[in-house]
């Protein structure tokens, strides 16, 4: 598995199951659950697309995606030569490079892993100042399975975390100044919140505002750890308030912890919603493992 | 009902169009920089013809201007302050990337929100 490590040239991001490595000077933008959108100078590079196929490994995938481009545009999908500064790949995946401009100029590359059946497509955007020769490298590293069975690794932007494989990813959020990953898994939700910049945030509020203002003001507060740098909360409700709350269709346990990274001025922020009690050493596991990278 | 439905189509600019324009500050727009850092703007209220027609009726002896007042917060007041009628969008945004200490995609969203209020109060044009 590819871990994130603090290189000049190169990072490496980690998204839904799909981990590449790429130059630090490109931009990853998250356009949806398996879209991302790779940009340099504020110009589009490349998008990739993936789908986690599960047992169809033997299915004509170029076929599929023709009929489907047939169906929502009037574009013509059409197999090319694969141009030279790409034959090294060929060495890890089965491409099939295609083109949907007249003139059969390259415009994509679709492949399925062997291993688990993840369908991957490419789409190569015309940029004036990288060529297909320096993409290569980025396409190579591309992996979309990982060797571990443990925990999954997830790493956008400059953090990076390990969510255990019970949880399955619903949501998420790249606002200004707030990035918001959720997740589902083991009766509870989990919301993972980091804010930018830290300073601006913290000059009209305190750690414990901001994570009533993402998490919203409990009922029978207990104040687990505050310092200056770090704020942890849960709550404790009553039967009464417990009913009431599972009628509202609400979890009535929440738990949440609000932490400062004064070296990379930004806020970090876990919390956690359940119809049960939380248990706590998940839920640190989780927080020990959510990191400014 | 489509009677009522606007007929024009609207020109629309791609991405790559839109961060490469200019943006100014409009020439009737009066501001300054406080003591805390923070820009103060003060400009001419735009006002529907047939409402100010209506006003000046009742209000004949009032000549002045109707303005209206807006303090910026401390990142607005830093982007307000990199207009210059020669940096593009792009420019800006690498700018408050830089200075905030946010990612570029962070950046682009917090001045491309700012700049587009900017522009429906009149406060600056795009060349």
């Amino acid at each position: 598995m590819l871990q994130q490590q603090k290189s000049d040239k190169v990072c490496h991001i980690s998204w839904n199951g799909l981990q590449c490595a790429l130059p630090r000077s490109w931009e990853v933008i998250v356009s949806g659950p398996c879209h991302l959108l790779i940009e340099h100078d504020f110009h589009p590079v490349m998008e990739l697309r993936w789908e986690q196929a599960g047992d169809n490994i033997n299915t004509d995938i170029f076929e599929i995606i023709r009929r489907s481009f047939a169906k929502t545009t009037d574009t013509v999908i059409t197999k090319v030569v694969l141009p030279k500064e790409f034959s090294p790949l060929t060495q890890q995946y089965t491409l099939i490079p295609v083109s949907w401009e007249p003139g059969n100029r390259l415009n994509g590359l679709l492949w399925q892993c062997s291993l688990c059946g993840t369908v991957i497509f490419c789409n190569i955007a015309a940029h004036p100042n990288i060529s297909w020769a320096q993409l290569e490298p980025v396409l190579n590293s591309i992996c979309c399975h990982s060797e571990s069975d443990e925990a999954a690794f997830w790493s956008i932007q400059d953090f990076q975390l390990h969510i255990p494989r019970s949880f399955s990813f619903s949501d998420y959020t790249f606002a200004a100044g707030l990035s918001r990953l959720a997740f589902h898994g083991d009766d509870l939700d989990l919301q993972l919140c980091r804010l930018a910049p830290a300073a601006e945030r913290l000059s009209g509020n305190s750690l414990s505002q901001l994570l009533s203002t993402l998490q919203g003001d409990l009922v029978n507060e207990e104040i687990l750890t505050n310092t200056a740098t770090l704020h942890e909360r849960k709550n404790a409700p009553h039967t009464a308030h417990q009913l009431l709350t599972r009628l509202r269709r609400r979890n009535p346990f929440c738990w949440g912890r609000i932490w400062h990274n004064e070296k990379a001025n930004r806020i970090l922020a876990v919390t956690a919603e359940s119809k049960r009690p939380i248990d706590l050493k998940t839920v640190h596991s989780i927080s020990s493992r959510y990191e400014i990278v | 009902m489509k009677l009522f439905k606007s007929q024009k189509q609207r020109p629309s600019i791609g991405r790559t169009e839109a961060l490469a324009c200019i943006p100014a500050i409009s020439p009737a727009v009066s501001w300054q920089v406080v003591d805390t850092g923070d820009v103060h703007i003060e400009y001419p209220l735009a006002i529907k013809p047939l409402l100010r027609s209506i006003f000046n009726r009742f209000n004949t002896g009032n000549q002045e201007k109707l303005t209206r007042k807006l303090q910026l917060d401390n990142m607005g007041s830093i982007v307000w302050q990199n207009i210059d009628g020669e940096k593009s969008v792009k420019d800006l945004i690498r700018d408050f990337a830089a200075v905030s200490t946010v990612t570029n995609q962070e950046a682009e969203l917090s001045v491309t929100t700012f700049l587009r209020e900017l522009g429906k109060r009149g406060l600056i044009v795009l060349r």
